[in-house]
């Protein structure tokens, strides 16, 4: 029954029919191919801020060996403000994806999955699949490291933020370059 | 034993340059200086629990663990959006090399 409705308009617009099948097999944008979101400002700035201020706390909160319990504003303040910079990088492309991350090409042979829940400590839940492509699921991670930043924070009790203690914030901090080196890297390909 | 980090870059390298294949020359200038600094955060997860007195709790080291692991993830997804970006160019610089004969023969701006 639609193929008589079809056949009166497509005649008439075998270029625009032509063009919307492109665009249902390939992401296109102005007909050419789009793999990754484009660069966006906002999650640069963001994420740079974040990393200043994060850099900041560190330095001054382990120069006293501050408590978790003492600085919550600081946890407070940023989680927010990196699950708004997911949300926005899932919204900019929903039905992304980031093929390969599901092995490394055999780098992690059991899968990202098991090697998260091997990593996770009894008691805790596993992280799920970040879902998005490339740059939403690089926030993602940024922010599951953060919370976690938190929970070692309070898991440290009254040691605090001891000074000696770099692998939690480099590891922050190696989340948060991941994020601004793909983004510079789309800046630059513009 | 201490852990060496040399010894751990080494390893992780050429897992990585094995996983990403003739990708890898295009994104090692990012991955190694990263793989070099997750290197030295598993040394200090040692040395931060077994120094008197330690400045990680068995659970904070477990945390840490995890978020070594998520670190890893991160590297690698960089590393692959480098590549996707990669062949996203070299896919629009093959069309654009035949935009001009497609678009002739179909009438109207395809490519």
């Amino acid at each position: 029954m639609a193929r008589p409705f079809a056949r009166s308009i497509m005649p008439q617009r075998p270029a625009l029919w032509l063009c919307l099948l492109m665009m249902m097999l390939l992401p296109l944008t102005g007909c050419s191919v789009r793999l990754i979101q484009p660069y966006d400002d906002a999650i640069e700035k963001g994420v740079t801020d974040f990393y200043e201020e994060f850099l900041r706390f560190t330095i001054v909160t382990g120069r006293t060996r501050g408590t978790y319990a003492d600085n919550r504003s600081f946890y407070d303040k940023w989680q927010p403000k990196l699950t708004t910079l997911t949300a926005r990088a899932l919204t900019a492309n929903p039905s992304g994806r980031c093929p390969s991350t599901a092995t490394y090409g055999g780098l992690l042979p059991q899968g990202v999955a098991a090697a998260r829940s091997a990593a996770t400590p009894a008691g805790v839940s596993a992280d799920s699949a970040p879902a998005g492509d490339c740059t939403a699921q690089l926030l993602q991670l940024l922010e599951d490291q953060f919370a976690d930043f938190a929970r070692f924070h309070e898991a440290q009790g009254s040691l605090g933020l001891a000074p000696e203690a770099r692998a939690p914030r480099d590891l922050v901090l190696t989340s948060a370059r991941a994020v601004l080196y793909v983004e510079l890297a789309k800046k630059q390909g513009q | 034993m201490a852990l060496d980090a040399d010894a751990l870059l080494a390893t992780m390298s050429h897992a990585a340059a094995d996983a990403f294949g003739e990708a890898w020359k295009d994104v090692k200038n990012y991955t190694i200086p990263e793989l070099r600094k997750l290197a030295g955060t598993f040394v200090d997860i040692e040395a931060g629990l077994s120094a008197r007195p330690p400045y990680y709790t068995r659970e904070s080291a477990d945390i840490v663990f995890r978020m070594q692991v998520r670190a890893t993830e991160s590297i690698l997804t960089a590393t692959t959006a480098l590549t996707m970006m990669a062949v996203e160019k070299a896919l629009n610089q093959i069309l654009a090399t035949v935009r001009v004969a497609i678009n002739q023969a179909v009438k109207f701006a395809l490519v």
